[in-house]
């Protein structure tokens, strides 16, 4: 747990360091999403465990575009990327039974946080679907830490409904 | 400003507004005076004004000054109306801090009654409309959590209102917003300290926004409790007006007491404002969940019930239990095989694909269940994981197909309070009377809905008796629990601990009128199933008690019984109890008791007992539930 936190220091610092510079410069998704991830994991992690304590989750659903990564880290994870992490972090087994099921109500509700209407999410379902089952074949699987895993199906989550249902 | 010039302000304003809104400002043409207007109870309710018995005068139950308008407002009505009237006047500077945008509900239900509110000019709250969302709401449901032993906060079970808006699909109902009401208690803070703050008024109090997936992990999944919501049938004014207020309720602070203001009383109380039927008894105590559904189930709006429909949402036990006994028979087996011994997934590839799917389902919540209980269960750990990779390779559901049977709803649970009048006849005193009451909860005899199917949980249970020489206070409970927590399935892990508790004032033995003594009791045990309704048990442990007769302070106790259905309307409790005392000239014996109950209702019941312990006893008993 020790050098975990430690490497979540070294993330945060990284992120951090990024933030002066990163408003004008078109920041990968996937590493804002790793900051935005992190963060939240890090900052509430110190507070109370393994639960994320945000209040904030009723917040812009269906406003979240592709091209926000690029706003500051702040605006980026103030919009439903914490709220679709919470969600990921409190519903996670839930979670990965529907995707291995293919289908089910908190794929589904996860996918809508996430910005997709019912078409994309039927479009998305399947390729989170393929995401985990990769995920969770890995011999490592078991033996990985819980934000690990969380963290997996959360980039998985937004990359796949950035691709399938037309955000942007 | 003295109080004779506060008061003299107050006469004007009012005269001033009761003059403007009486002549000819008021809805429909027809005048409003200001007086009648603070005291119509929809007013009083969005002030949170509690009747005047429980705090003398009558006066809100919000202590947060900011959420009133008038310094006095938290006592008094009128100013308070007056001084929200004339800041909804204001002129508008910034629209997030204007009156109108901070008390919305206030607005939406003055402006029904002052039509020339509506003249105002429109303000763009813009703090307000994010909160709302783009989703309208389109009802609202009152949701129930079961209670469980894990904390004494618990015990009674919980409620709280869900904003329900057009689901496209299940999925939608998960992010929901909810508005809760709980107790700020401190981390870590100790059982003695914990009750006395709670009962005596130490811990203050939110109504909180959180979105329903959260309560369905806690409960659902953590807690393994199952939820049921209540739909209620609020038209949209009505809608709007709740919503509005609880936006008018962030950040205010009341006083949690636990046996009365508490959740349940609370969220009750919020539905003042729309219904004008009593949720909660005026003059009780004490408030429990129950009651308040009950109480809903009984409500007519506008000429309808006001429960439109009632949802389930099975908990991760529940889910498990239903998958199981879905299962064929011979199903049944290959899941025992499979849970059981080492996992081999590879051997449910000869069965038919229709198989595989029931089995995979059942064995994936039958792990989650175990982990659940335990989260350094390394075998369900793995098991899991490697039935889910099973799983992946299957083909997948393109529809959300499973639904769950759904079981008797809480409201029609036995109703937690029980006084019974018996005619008793005891070999040592002869026949007279005995009167038994209590405040709460249930026992082995009561009907097993909304609540673990075998045990009993009593909160000052009192029996008296009377023969035509004397009466007696034969028991006083404080606290009398026997949590019974036998494997379903039969399957193991399924099962949890069991164990008796008792803290009281009760007769050393059946032979004596006056013989009682402190008491406590503590045992532990097993217990498994003996029929979908039948539970056997033997719990082990001891008695430590004030010395009485040839009672000495620590006795040793070994007891072993039944409880549950034999048949509909017949229910059990029977057992047999080894009482080993420890001193010299100690009274060992064996206790016997047959409980029979006659009627499933759950207002009413007619019991006969045996009951043996030194002397014998017979009684008759008619029991009403409230």
């Amino acid at each position: 747990m020790k050098a975990k936190i430690i490497g979540m220091c070294a993330v945060l610092v990284w992120s951090l360091s990024l933030t002066n510079v990163s408003v004008a410069q078109d920041r990968d998704f996937k590493t804002a999403l790793e900051e935005c991830f992190w963060g939240l994991i890090l900052t509430d992690e110190s507070q109370r465990g393994l639960s994320l304590g945000l209040n904030v989750v009723s917040g812009a659903l269906g406003s979240y575009a592709y091209t926000s990564a690029t706003a500051s880290p702040d605006t980026f994870c103030a919009e439903k990327t914490a709220s679709t992490a919470m969600f990921i972090h409190e519903a996670y087994p839930a979670l990965v039974e529907d995707a291995a099921r293919g289908t089910g109500e908190h794929l589904l509700a996860v996918l809508e946080l996430a910005g997709c209407d019912v078409v994309g999410q039927a479009a998305a379902a399947p390729l989170v679907r393929q995401d985990m089952a990769v995920a969770v074949s890995a011999s490592s699987y078991h033996s990985s830490d819980y934000a690990d895993k969380v963290f997996t199906l959360y980039e998985s989550v937004n990359l796949r409904a950035a691709q399938a249902c037309n955000l942007g | 400003m003295t109080l004779t010039a506060r008061f003299l302000w107050l006469c004007c304003m009012c005269a001033i507004y009761s003059t403007a809104y009486s002549a000819g400002y008021g809805s429909g043409g027809k005048g409003v005076a200001l007086d009648t207007l603070a005291s119509n109870s929809e007013w009083h309710a969005l002030l949170h004004f509690e009747p005047p018995y429980a705090y003398g005068d009558p006066r809100s139950a919000i202590n947060t000054s900011a959420f009133f308008l008038a310094p006095d407002g938290a006592i008094n009505p009128v100013s308070e109306l007056v001084a929200t009237l004339d800041a909804f006047h204001a002129p508008v500077d910034n629209g997030d801090d204007h009156a109108r945008c901070r008390f919305p509900a206030r607005f939406l239900w003055l402006a029904r009654h002052i039509s020339s509110l509506k003249n105002l000019q429109i303000i763009d709250c813009e703090s307000y409309q994010q909160w709302l969302g783009e989703k309208p709401v389109s009802s609202i449901s009152m949701v129930f959590a079961a209670g469980h032993m894990k904390s004494p906060a618990s015990y009674f079970g919980h409620n709280f209102l869900k904003f329900n808006t057009d689901a496209s699909h299940d999925g939608s109902r998960l992010l929901d917003e909810t508005i809760n009401y709980g107790a700020d208690v401190p981390d870590n803070e100790g059982g003695l300290t914990y009750f006395y703050q709670g009962i005596f008024g130490g811990y203050s109090a939110v109504y909180e926004r959180q979105a329903f997936f959260r309560h369905m992990a806690k409960y659902g999944e953590e807690d393994l409790r199952d939820v049921w919501e209540y739909e209620l049938n609020f038209n949209s004014r009505e809608i709007a007006l709740l919503v509005a207020h609880t936006w008018e309720l962030q950040q205010v602070e009341l006083t949690y007491y636990f046996f009365r203001e508490n959740c349940a009383y609370q969220i009750a109380r919020l539905l003042a404002l729309v219904t004008p039927a009593r949720l909660v008894p005026q003059y009780m105590p004490w408030t429990m969940p129950y009651n308040v559904f009950a109480a809903l189930m009984e409500v007519e709006i506008r000429g309808e019930p006001l429960v439109r429909d009632i949802y389930y949402h099975p908990s991760r036990r529940s889910r498990f239990h239903q998958r199981y006994f879905e299962l064929t028979v011979d199903e049944r087996k290959i899941f025992t095989r499979q849970v059981s011994d080492d996992l081999n997934v590879d051997q449910l590839k000869l069965l038919p694909a229709a198989s595989q799917l029931k089995l995979i389902d059942a064995m994936i919540d039958y792990f989650e269940f175990r982990l659940r209980l335990d989260s350094e269960d390394k075998l369900a750990g793995k098991a899991k994981d490697a039935v889910l990779l099973y799983r992946f390779s299957l083909p997948p559901e393109t529809t959300v197909k499973k639904t769950f049977e759904k079981p008797f709803a809480p409201h029609l649970a036995q109703r937690p309070g029980y006084v019974g009048v018996s005619a008793v006849h005891n070999q040592s005193f002869g026949s007279g009377v005995e009167l038994r009451f209590r405040p709460a909860y249930f026992d082995f005899l009561s009907l097993d809905i909304g609540r673990s199917a075998s045990g009993e949980f009593t909160v000052l249970d009192t029996a008296v008796v009377f023969n035509d020489q004397d009466y007696a206070v034969r028991r006083f409970d404080l606290l009398n629990v026997t949590n019974l927590a036998p494997s379903v399935t039969g399957i193991s892990g399924d099962s949890g601990a069991s164990w008796r508790f008792r803290a009281g004032v009760s007769s050393t033995n059946n032979g004596c009128m006056n013989c009682q003594r402190a008491m406590l009791e503590w045992q532990r045990g097993k217990a498994i199933k003996l029929s979908p309704r039948l539970t056997g048990f033997l719990l082990a442990g001891g008695k430590v008690q004030k010395p009485a007769g040839r009672d000495n302070p620590v006795a040793l106790k070994l007891r072993a019984g039944v409880a549950g259905a034999v048949v509909p309307g017949l229910r059990i409790h029977a057992m047999v109890e080894r009482h080993e005392d420890t001193g010299r000239n100690g009274l060992d014996r064996n206790r016997v008791l047959f409980d029979f109950r006659f009627a499933e209702r759950s207002h009413w019941d007619v019991r006969f007992s045996y009951k043996r312990d030194v002397a014998e006893e017979f009684s008759l008993t008619a029991g009403y539930y409230w």
